[in-house]
């Protein structure tokens, strides 16, 4: 399902820095990567070396100060606010470590609203949402709220959005931060399904080698540099 | 993205309580505070009925206007009625059983150990100095030179610009006293008045004032049915045929209004000063309730829904719970406003309120959500990481 000619992702040169008072803070420093649709690329290193920012230059979340990114044929730093938050609308599925859920909303209605940004017809979203929550072995529990659902269920669910909504790319950031060694392979286990049944391109952001380790890219970062 | 903010109402449902009473409470005590002041204005501008039981007539270029902010300084020419004149409307206005005094009124300055004020002049009719309602009567026993009363008058003809001035009716002059209820009116004598206004030529010998009072004829004191308001009213009617330049007011019509500014401004600083805490609560809320739910906002920025749909869902759910809120209040209202006899709501009052009650808070929300809105997702995600 991967095409490893033409990656799904590819940042050229990319940097990006904020500001500390009168001090410029690089938090990415001419970072070239790319990543293909249906593997899991994991972005390693300790923290602060700039993983986060990568995957939300990625995800759309903001832009690049210099260099190039392309996701999804996308020129994403020729995009608006608002193209940009429609990028997102289109192809891309976040996992974070905590915030993933509306906790007023039921776990199915967490996915469907995800799906409602695709405008499917509601039969079809059902069949979606219902299909990925069992794929996540979570059907039976569709209309419990997050909070009754312990973390790894939660991080379940999050991966279940992304999988209804098939989205062509998945940041996950830190997403096994809160789990336990076999939790965390079991969400990781789920990406890469994600990865490979739906061509998904898997950024995963993670600070866990055991989980780093089962990705089939692996990209390491220090103080905002490449250096793998 | 309805049912999104149904279900946001009622997941919140503590704390959009606790917003809803505060909006029931303060539109609630709101239409009933007002329509208690208006009970109270119209209190006022009963007494103040009671009190100038007369009408009054003015010809043109007479000083008649009281409002604040008019000039009544005395007008010479054509704004005096002649004695003919006052037996013509007084022949007229028999047939409504009316009777019609000549009077003068005008602005004036009151001298009083050095200090000016100015205050407005009625002459009383005859030699006695009468207040209107009031039992003070007689001279003023003054000591010249401490206390003077400076009637401003204009040229006799519209071209002597030279005859203006000021009628003083010091130590030496005419009789008045300031009214008792109200400080910044002087009765004065009518006929002492008129004397030394046809002595320096600003009235005709002919003038007899340059108001008429009207009102029931007969006995000023037995009770009657016709309101001045209304005599006003019909006097105009039956006048305007043959002085189509008459001006008819009630005069309890004019001191109404007046009273009604000043007790209407009372009226809304006391409905301020009352549901104040109320607002402060609504306020308070819905800042928290938008604050509060900042991780919300930021998961749907990351899903790709664009801020105006996120800002919409907000103000929805603030929308629904004013709405309901305010219903509550009017109805709550409208049941009290039956159970207690003499207290009338304004229809104006319930559509005012409801407005406020129904699109303040959720406006309030809307700018919260924006300024929340207008922060990056990647400072909000870092916020949230920390």
């Amino acid at each position: 399902m991967s095409s490893l000619s033409s990656p799904l992702v590819a940042c050229t040169d990319v940097s990006k820095s904020y500001a500390d008072g009168d001090q410029a803070i690089v938090a990415i420093g001419e970072v070239s990567m790319e990543a293909h649709a249906g593997q899991v690329t994991a972005v390693v290193g300790p923290s602060g070396s700039g993983k986060t920012t990568l995957l939300h230059l990625i995800g759309g979340v903001e832009h690049a100060d210099s260099g190039s990114i392309v996701a999804a044929g996308v020129d994403l730093g020729e995009l608006s606010s608002s193209e940009q938050t429609a990028f997102r609308a289109q192809h891309v599925s976040f996992v974070f470590a905590d915030l993933n859920l509306l906790p007023v909303l039921s776990i199915y209605e967490n996915i469907s609203l995800g799906l409602t940004l695709l405008r499917l017809a509601e039969p079809e979203a059902h069949r979606r949402a219902m299909s990925a929550l069992d794929l996540v072995g979570l059907a039976d529990r569709a209309h419990r709220l997050p909070a009754t659902l312990s973390s790894g269920e939660r991080q379940r669910v999050a991966v279940a959005r992304a999988l209804a909504r098939e989205s062509t790319l998945v940041i996950a950031d830190e997403p096994t931060a809160h789990l336990d060694h076999d939790l965390a392979l079991e969400i990781t286990a789920l990406l890469r399904r994600l990865a490979a049944d739906h061509g998904s391109c898997v950024l995963m952001a993670t600070h866990d080698r055991a989980v780093a380790d089962e990705a089939d890219q692996v990209l390491r970062l220090e103080d905002g540099r490449r250096t793998h | 993205m309805t049912r999104l903010a149904v279900r946001f109402l009622k997941a919140n449902r503590q704390r959009n309580a606790v917003l809803g009473v505060a909006i029931a409470v303060a539109v609630f005590g709101a239409i009933l505070l007002e329509s208690v002041g208006r009970n109270i204005v119209d209190q006022l501008a009963a007494n103040a009925q009671q009190r100038y039981g007369t009408a009054q007539i003015t010809l043109p270029g007479g000083a008649a206007e009281t409002l604040p902010g008019a000039t009544g300084i005395l007008a010479g020419g054509e704004g005096w009625i002649t004695e003919e004149q006052a037996r013509r409307i007084s022949d007229i206005l028999q047939i409504e059983s009316v009777g019609v005094s000549p009077r003068v009124q005008s602005d004036a300055i009151l001298v009083s150990d050095g200090q000016f004020s100015t205050v407005r002049i009625l002459s009383s009719a005859g030699t006695e100095v009468t207040g209107g309602g009031t039992e003070v009567t007689g001279r003023t026993s003054v000591p010249a030179g401490y206390q003077s009363l400076l009637i401003g008058y204009a040229p006799a003809t519209p071209d002597d610009d030279t005859a203006s001035g000021f009628v003083d009716l010091g130590g030496d002059g005419g009789s008045w006293v300031q009214d008792r209820d109200v400080r910044d009116l002087v009765w004065i004598n009518g006929d002492e008045l008129m004397h030394a206004l046809r002595g320096i030529g600003v009235a005709p010998e002919n003038a007899v004032g340059n108001v008429l009072l009207i009102g029931p004829a007969g006995d000023h004191d037995s009770p009657d049915d016709r309101s001045p308001a209304v005599i006003a009213y019909n006097a105009a009617e039956i006048l305007s045929a043959e002085f189509p330049e008459a001006v008819v007011r009630s005069r309890q019509d004019l001191a109404g209004r007046t009273l009604e500014m000043s007790a209407g401004n009372v009226t809304l600083l006391l409905s301020l000063v009352l549901i104040l805490p109320a607002i402060a609560a609504i306020i308070g809320n819905v800042l928290v309730t938008a604050e509060s739910r900042s991780d919300e906002l930021i998961l749907l920025r990351t899903m790709g829904f664009d801020t105006p749909t996120i800002r919409a869902l907000i103000v929805r759910e603030v929308f629904m719970v004013a709405a309901g809120a305010t219903f509550i209040a009017l109805v709550s209202a409208g049941i009290v406003a039956a159970a207690v006899p003499n207290l009338a709501i304004a229809p104006k009052s319930l559509v005012r309120f409801s407005v406020i009650g129904g699109f303040i808070p959720p406006g309030l929300s809307f700018l919260t959500a924006r300024r929340l809105l207008s922060r990056g997702i990647h400072e909000r995600l870092a916020e949230f990481r920390r």
